[in-house]
């Protein structure tokens, strides 16, 4: 089974859109969708979604569950469920109040990890991203959920498939970082989209402020993953994702937003593509920026526009994909970069003894440009 | 006249009995259907999985041993696709990509051909569900989602999730003598 390293790639054209909506007493929001290969109208679908969701504040989460016994189902078969008891054992110091054996590995399993990835001093944010690098890095998206009929995968929901087997489908990532949250003392709550087909966390850090963590997206298999997807605000995460905003903490957060706490300020528009440059020449897989002259909100296309015509180039010349999302828009205009070094030894696949090799390289050359070394 | 007449009426009656008589075993699609019961779920999708030269590597399940008697436990897998009472369900087959593709052929035959709409109706709902899984997972995926096909005739029920589902659709379709 093939893994989910290359889930969400998506072929370079860029298209970028704002949308202003006010919210009742809310501050004005910017919203951006920055997709390879999405269309100016896929995006105005978006933002008039966002729109329509500000204009009914009154929605009362009718789809909150979907199953007769009250559970919330995902994708059919995977089942939210409450874990904290496990978390009021682990505070309580008191494992005789679980009877359940499975319970009880849980708790010995998420102790353990907390043991290891946690440290005297920690503050909130810190252990946060402990807790959500550890499973971005060490946990699988479970391939198998994606069969017609799933394999046997009892488990890819809960924190004992992540704990345990390392394997988790979304519910089973989100559900584990909730538990592990609640171990630690935290506030987090597990959202699910309108669909009933993703699941990801709100988590509240210590300024008071809720933020938006989607560790399924940000883990890439392999060991490898991304912060794109770490402590967002909900007018960021709106890009991608699509829940009953009302029905769960809202999340206006910034000042823990890891785009904004690790973002690069760049000079102005035309020392974006050296910055970039940079960024991809040293191997990293994330940049995160804003642009010093381009944080109204016609400075979203300018960015879009520039990030584009790198991204042809490098699609064109390199094994190099590049994709853009919005991070933040408190003041200024943050941006998240991913960055897919998918061929890191350039040779590209191999061709087959019976074509003329060289001869094919010329002509790709003469039409594409030659292939960047530095890449 | 009259009597030779009605002398040659009866023999035309014979003929078809006659036909149907020699064409007896080992005969085409028209034949399985003329047999008690129609064709069975699992030839009819060998019959529409033969238009499929793209199909991934893949899955099979059949409710139906090779003995054609009902495999123990084949509710709980039919469970996965469709949310029909499997008391409806004679029998079902279904292939289905073991990478991680959207490709699917699920055949099902209903007891009785009065449970056609709700299966229709299951079908949609599923390819919804699954079109919107693979919007999040494997957006590759979501054009073979929005051209897949849901044909119900009679008791026979075809949800076709693959890169040529007219092909399918067709030798579904002749399959059951359309």
């Amino acid at each position: 089974m093939s893994a989910m390293s290359a889930k969400r790639k998506l072929a370079a054209g860029i298209c970028a859109a704002a949308a202003v909506a006010v919210i009742g007493g809310l501050a004005v929001s910017l919203v951006m969708n920055f997709r390879m290969n999405s269309t100016l109208k896929e995006v105005r679908k978006l933002t008039s979604a966002l729109s329509s969701q500000a204009e009914d504040p009154e929605q009362d989460g009718e789809n909150k569950e979907n199953s007769e016994n009250g559970e919330v189902v995902i994708g059919d078969e995977y089942v939210i469920r409450d874990y904290s008891r496990i978390a009021e054992a682990y505070l309580s110091k008191d494992p005789s109040a679980l009877t359940d054996d499975t319970d009880k590995e849980i708790l010995q399993l998420a102790s353990d990890l907390l043991d290891e990835i946690i440290s005297e001093g920690m503050s909130d944010y810190e252990k946060e991203l402990a807790v959500h690098d550890w499973l971005a890095e060490n946990v699988s998206f479970d391939g198998d959920s994606l069969l017609a009929i799933p394999a046997a995968s009892r488990y890819a929901d809960s924190p004992y498939g992540a704990l345990k087997y390392k394997n988790a489908v979304c519910v089973g990532y989100a559900t584990t970082f909730e538990l592990l949250m609640e171990m630690l003392g935290m506030d987090c709550q597990v959202i699910h989209d309108k669909e009933f087909s993703h699941s990801w966390d709100v988590v509240k850090l210590d300024d008071g402020e809720y933020y938006l963590v989607d560790v399924t997206f940000d883990s890439q298999g392999n060991g490898s993953f991304t912060h794109q997807n770490f402590n967002l605000n909900e007018d960021a995460f709106a890009a991608s994702h699509d829940w009953e905003i009302n029905d769960y903490p809202r999340a206006f957060g910034t000042k823990y937003n890891y785009a904004v706490m690790n973002c690069k300020e760049v000079e102005d528009i035309y020392h974006l593509p050296e910055a970039v440059d940079e960024a991809i020449k040293a191997h990293q897989t994330e940049f995160f920026f804003s642009v010093k002259d381009q944080n109204d909100p016609d400075g979203v296309y300018a960015v879009a526009a520039v990030v584009d015509m790198i991204s042809q180039r490098c699609m064109e010349n390199s094994d190099v994909y590049i994709e853009l999302s919005p991070a933040a828009t408190d003041g200024k205009n943050v941006f998240s970069l991913s960055i897919d070094h998918s061929d890191d030894d350039g040779d590209g696949m191999e061709v087959p003894d019976d074509l003329d090799e060289d001869k094919l390289v010329g002509i790709v050359d003469e039409l594409f440009g030659e292939l960047y070394e530095d890449y | 006249m009259g009597k030779r007449f009605c002398r040659l009426l009866a023999v035309m009656a014979v003929i078809p009995m006659l036909l149907a008589g020699c064409s007896g075993k080992g005969g085409e699609a028209e034949s399985d259907n003329s047999k008690a019961g129609g064709i069975s779920a699992s030839e009819l999708l060998d019959k529409v999985f033969e238009t499929q030269g793209e199909f991934p590597e893949h899955l099979r399940e059949d409710s139906a041993g090779s003995d054609g008697k009902p495999k123990d436990g084949w509710q709980e897998t039919f469970g996965y696709l469709l949310d029909i009472p499997a008391d409806d369900v004679e029998e079902f087959s279904v292939i289905y990509s073991s990478e991680t593709t959207a490709d699917e052929i699920t055949i099902v035959k209903l007891k009785d051909s009065s449970g056609g709409e709700a299966l229709e109706e299951s079908m949609k709902k599923r390819l919804k569900k699954r079109t919107s899984t693979f919007e999040n997972y494997g957006p590759e995926e979501v054009s073979k989602l929005e051209k897949a096909v849901i044909e119900v005739k009679g008791k026979y029920g075809a949800l076709i999730i693959s890169s040529q589902p007219e092909a399918a659709k067709k030798a579904f379709e002749e399959a059951l003598g359309q």
